[in-house]
Formats: C-alpha cells, structure tokens, sequence
C-alpha cells in the first residue's frame, strides 16, 4: 500500500461526528394510564435513511406525529438543531376529498415559504397520478404519491413517513424507496419511515429504530448494529464459546445455532474449528430482538 | 390563505350572499308595499296582534336576515375546525408553513370579514324603507321591535361578530362537527332570547294610560311595548280576564262596568333606541372578546390525541 | 461503466457488496486506473440504494488505495487490483495449492472445497468489520 494511502487510512479512524439534525431525549406520551411511549432518546443525523420497525401498536405513529409537532409528549423532549421544515406522511394520508390534485399541489404553492413545483409535479408524473382528479376519488396508493408529492414540494430537510409502501403495487413499492433515495441524495433530506417489511431496506436505511410496546430495544446505525451480531453454528451446545450474549438459540439433533450480540474484536479471540460464523441480516435481528420475552435497550 | 378559504367555502359564501340579496331587495324594495295592496298576495301572511299589520313581506324578510348570524355561526363558524379534526385534514392544513393560529386567523378572519360585508350592506340597503315604514305605520311598526331592532345595521354587525366566536369557540372545544354546530344553534337562541328580554330593563319604562275604548295608541314612534293591561280609575293595574265580556253586545261598555277605566302600556319611547343599542352593541362585543380568548387559549395546545 | 447490483436479505452489508463489486470490475478489466466510477446520484437512481453507503463504499475504496477522489469531479481508479506484490501472490497461491491437494487427499470433492472456502471468506470478512 502507498504511503498516502496508509496516511489516508491512519487519519481516518478519527471518528467523524455526525451532523445531527434531531435529538429526542426521554421522550414519553401517556392515553389516560397507558403508555404509548416510553423513556424514547436517539439522535438523527442529517442526510440519514432511519428506518422505524416495530410492531402494530407499539407506538410507531405516536413517535412520528411527536415528532411532526402534531401531539405534544408527556415527558422528554426533542430539539432540532438546524432550522428547516419537517413533513409529515401520516398513515392515512389526508387529503381534502373535493379538491383535485392541482388544488393539493395550489395548496402547497400558497401555504409554504418555499415551494418547488417541479419537484412535486415529476413525482406526480413519475407515478401516472391525473393532476385533475378529484382526491376524493383516488385509491390508497394513488393518495400516497400525492401526499408524498405535497411534502417533497415543500422542500423539506426531514421527511417523517408513516408506512409510506403500505397500499402500494411491487413496483412502487421500489420505486418509491428509489426516488426517496434520490431525493436523499440531491437535497439531503433527512427520512424517517416506519414499516413492517424489513427485507427491503437493506441497502436503504442506515440507521435503525426498532420499537416494542413503547420502548425504544434499538436506535443507532445498521452496519454497526449488524457488525455487533453473529449468527455461530455449531455441534449441539448449551451456548457457544467465547463472550457474547445469546438472543435466540436453535438447537437440531445433533447441531445448535445461536444469534449472538458480541463485539467483533472480542470475537476474533475464539477460533474453535467446529464454530462457524456468519453475518446477520437485518430481519433476523430484528425478529430476534422482537421475540426476545425480557426486553432490554441497547444502542449501536 | 385568501385562495385555500375560497377554494374551501365558495359554495357557502355564494349561496349565503345570494340569499341575502335576494332578502335585502325584498326589505328595502318599494314593491313590497306595493304588493300588500292586492289582493291574494302571496305575501300576505296573517299574523296575531292587536292591531291590523302591514307590510307582512317585510316583516318576513326581516326575521330571515335578523337570522344571518345564527346562519353564518352555525353553518360557517361552527364546522371550520372542527371538520378538519373529523377528516383529519388538520394534518395536511397544519403540516405546511402556515401555523395552526395563523390559519385560523387568516381563515376566520376572511369569513367574518365576508359576513360583516353582508350585514353591512344588507342593513344599510333596509335602512330607508324601514324608516318609511316606521313614519308611515308608526303604530304597528316600530324599530325598536323584534326582528326590526336586529336588522339595524351596527346590531347586525355585532350580532354577525359575535356568534360566529360562537361558533369558533364551539368548533374549537368539541372537535365534531354536528355537535359543535347544535351546540352554536343552542348558545345563538340563548343569547339572543335573553338579549331580547334585556332590552326592556336597561331604562325603567314609561307608563302611558288610555281610556277604555278609546282605540288610540300613544305611544309615539319606534316605541318598545312591554306590557299591557287593564288599570282601574286611579290608574292602578289590576288584572281582569275579558273573556266575560266577549259576549256583550258593547264590548267596551261591559270593560268598564267590571272596573277596567284605563288600558295601561310599559313601554320604552323611542327616544331611547339609539342609547340600546348601543348598549346591546357594547355587550356583544364584550361576549366576543370573551369567546375570541377562548378560542385563543385553546388553539395554542397541542392535540392531546392524533 | 459498471453496472451494480445489490442483492437485498444476503447478510452482506450493501457497502461491502458495492465495494466487492468494484473490484471484480478492476479484476475483470471493465474498469481501468483512470475511468471514472459512477456517481453516487447515479448509483442511488440506479440501484436504490442509500447515499451514505455509496459513499461509504467510495470511502474504503480510497483506503484501500484503489480509488481517489477529486474535488468536484468525481471519484476515479487510480490503481489496479494487480499491483499487490508479485511475491506475495506468488506465496499464496502455492500454499493454496499444497492446501488443495490435502483437502482433496482427505477426500473432499469440489464442492466441499468450494463450501469451506466459502464459510471461511464469511468467517473473515465478519470478524475484519471493526
């Protein structure tokens, strides 16, 4: 390796600090004597895809329309450090029936400081949405690209998406996540969607929430979170070697596999030929992590 | 904001103004006195009273426009916030720019402001003919009277502010639509109920008192009538049914053998008319500060529910 | 040009897919020190992949040395994958062979070899993330 490169290699393990667009601290929110939420922090970096994971009711909409500003938090509290506007994607993507969808786009126009007509109009285009139908008349997935088509015209720098793929054909569904991801790298909107379908975010979302009944079990970057798993396969076992907690284990006649939280450094002491290891996707971890009986927070 | 609260409520703003002109030619045209004198006229409605009543169109045209306030309260006010929580559309009208007060503002602001138009020009269109008609039948018609006194233009006007806070506050605190809209009805029909019952205490009344049978009222023009009855020679009242006399061929004859001397009438004199209502203009638009603080107070909270 | 392709739900994060998926290019000739790689606009648009892994694959790539990035125009190979020593090369691929030959004295077949050889460029590959 040349010199500068291993200079480049050398300055480079500085950490670098991510520019943080939001922090959310102890953010909780009570119905009555149920918590919806509970003890919530994580911080969301600008320009990042989080993907909020969780499953229904445990508080997923409630964290997003917090963050909106649409229901204000019990306890805790958020601070967003740079000024910018946030959209809201909500789950059944209101819209007024009796106006068309250029009376929604109008709408944009004449209630937003800043307004980019074309970007809200190519998404339109992009997705076969009339301008002149009536909203009332539209189907589930036809309402999402407009209500998405309105929040991307405001020029937002977050992008709060309620179960954005949800009521949409296989190839919007992709198609949606692709231009989501365009928009991420032209403008640097930060997003933050929720969704019950984690396969296809691999490769999509960098940072991951995972929610149970109210609590937040995950919040940090995907790639650290997976680097910090492990699935080990081996002759049948009470646990594995080596240090580690153990989140599931599966055990056959005469092999066991387990799914281990460790860090990679510490893994690299044990080398018993009999173990092999392999990565972890990002649905097993989550279904680990949802099915697990004792639930405990962990970060990154 | 001015497109979005045209594009939302033009049907509204339409028809009501439509209505009202409709209403405001029927008051101050000089055809509807013209019409009285035909026979079978489609405007002649028979009312109750002691006294033969003119101009009938009139007076029904009134009582519709003295209702605009109730009208606009119920059907502009009362579902203007409360239809964007029951469709949820509050998340799309909040989700942009425009803060959840200042859309409220502009949007109230722009309706109130169409409605006061309205009351303006309808109650200054009426203004000379019930004039006229005051001077001309100054017995039976008199301003100072319900629906007359509400369709003087400031009254409309504070009548107009007032309720549509009404129905503000109303849509605001209960969040449904038909809820919030019978509630206004409700607290409308109160308010005015008791603002007409208030107009007769605000000075004590003048007593006039007639000889039985003498069939002249003297009560001077835009007078207010209170109470009527049947006094004894020394003027003091005292309550007789006439139904005994109904009978008797000399009506008034029989009135007096049983004591009846005088008829006695409470009334406000017309002098006062302008001194009430500007009394009646100052507490209305107390009631509409109270209720704009209100509507204030509580727009400023955040949803507790989404 | 190189064409990439991430394939979603294979435990290989998508970054070190991009990564592995440069190099094959360099491996194979598609790409020559030079060229220009794609965009990271472009590899989103094209791939639907996030904007931070295609930079962070840009990034380890320019670790490695493989790749430079210039201000304003771009990121462009700057060397090719052969340039490891020649020795080295030549070191491995003997003790692959005598390593080859004991697998298959011991009875394993192709597949078996291919199946080791796998589980352990998994096993390292695992445990090199830090």
């Amino acid at each position: 390796m040349s010199t500068s490169a291993t200079l480049r290699r050398l300055v480079s393990k500085v950490p670098e600090e991510p520019d943080r667009a939001l922090v959310v601290r102890g953010v909780g929110k009570r119905y009555g004597d149920r918590w919806a939420l509970r003890d919530c922090t994580f911080a969301l970096s600008a320009g990042s895809v989080a993907a909020l994971v969780g499953s229904n009711g445990a508080g997923k909409t409630t964290l997003l329309s917090i963050m909106a500003g649409l229901l204000g938090p019990n306890e805790g509290e958020l601070s967003w450090s740079r000024p910018g506007r946030v959209a809201f994607l909500a789950h059944d993507r209101p819209l007024y029936r009796g106006f068309s969808v250029a009376d929604m786009l109008c709408l944009g126009r004449r209630t937003n400081r800043v307004w980019d007509e074309q970007r809200a109009s190519r998404w339109l285009r992009r997705f076969e949405i009339p301008r002149d139908r009536r909203c009332g008349t539209l189907s589930g997935g036809q309402r999402t690209q407009v209500a998405l088509a309105v929040a991307l015209g405001s020029c937002p720098s977050v992008l709060l998406l309620d179960e954005p793929l949800s009521n949409l054909d296989p190839w919007a569904r992709r198609e949606v996540l692709r231009q989501l991801l365009v928009e991420v790298a032209d403008h640097g909107v930060s997003v933050v969607m929720s969704t019950h379908v984690v396969t296809e975010l691999d490769g999509v979302a960098d940072h991951l929430l995972l929610l149970r009944a109210g609590r937040l079990l995950m919040a940090g970057e995907t790639d650290d979170l997976l680097a910090n798993h492990v699935l080990r396969t081996g002759p049948r076992a009470h646990r594995p070697p080596g240090p580690g907690e153990v989140l599931w284990a599966r055990h056959f006649e005469q092999q066991s596999r387990f799914l281990m939280r460790s860090s990679p450094m510490v893994r690299q002491v044990v080398n018993d030929p009999r173990w092999t290891s392999q990565p972890v996707t990002l649905q097993d971890l989550v279904l680990a992590y949802l099915s697990r009986q004792e639930v405990g927070a962990c970060s990154g | 904001m001015l497109w979005l609260t045209w594009r939302q409520h033009r049907w509204q703003l339409v028809v009501t103004a439509v209505w009202v002109a409709l209403l405001s030619v029927m008051v101050s045209g000089d055809f509807v006195d013209r019409m009285i004198r035909l026979p079978n006229s489609i405007c002649f409605l028979p009312t109750p009273s002691l006294f033969p009543v003119t101009a009938p169109c009139s007076r029904v045209s009134t009582a519709l426009l003295a209702v605009l306030p109730v009208v606009v309260a119920v059907f502009w006010a009362a579902p203007l916030v409360s239809r964007e929580y029951e469709q949820r559309t509050y998340i799309v009208a909040w989700g942009q720019d425009v803060s959840p007060q200042r859309w409220l503002a502009a949007k109230a602001g722009l309706l109130v402001a169409f409605a006061v138009g309205l009351a303006l020009v309808a109650g200054v269109l009426a203004s000379p003919m019930r004039a006229r008609l005051s001077l001309q039948h100054r017995n039976v018609y008199s301003r100072f009277e319900t629906p007359n006194f509400d369709v003087a233009p400031l009254v409309l006007v504070v009548h107009v502010l007032a309720m549509f806070t009404f129905g503000l506050a109303a849509s605001v605190i209960l969040r449904k639509t038909v809820l919030a809209m019978v509630a206004t009805l409700a607290l409308c029909v109160v308010v005015s109920v008791i603002a007409i019952q208030l107009r007769h205490h605000y000075f004590s009344p003048v007593r006039s008192l007639e000889p039985v049978g003498d069939n002249r009222a003297n009560y001077g023009f835009d007078a207010l009538v209170s109470r009527q009855g049947y006094a004894d020679e020394a003027g003091r009242e005292f309550s007789f049914s006439d139904d005994v006399c109904l009978g008797s061929p000399d009506f008034w004859g029989c009135v007096r053998e049983h004591g009846a001397v005088y008829i006695f009438t409470d009334y406000q004199p017309g002098n006062r008319l302008g001194r009430v209502r500007l009394i009646e203009t100052g507490i209305f638009l107390a009631i509409t500060a109270v209720a704009l603080w209100i509507v204030r107070w509580r727009m400023r909270r955040l949803p507790d529910s989404p | 040009m190189i064409e990439f392709r991430i394939e979603r739900g294979s435990g290989l994060p998508a970054y070190l897919q991009l990564v592995e998926q440069v190099r094959q290019a360099l491996r194979l000739g598609w790409v020559k020190p030079g060229d220009r790689l794609p965009t990271v606009r472009e590899v989103v648009s094209s791939c639907g992949v996030n904007p931070n892994t295609v930079l962070k694959a840009y990034r380890e790539l320019e670790l490695a040395g493989l790749v430079e990035a210039r201000q304003g125009a771009g990121t462009f190979v700057s060397a090719g994958l052969g340039s490891a020593d020649p020795a080295v090369m030549a070191r491995l691929r003997a003790q692959l062979a005598k390593w080859v030959q004991g697998a298959r004295e011991a009875g394993l077949d192709d597949e078996d070899i291919r199946a080791l050889l796998s589980t352990a460029l998994a096993e390292v590959r695992v445990e090199g993330i830090a």
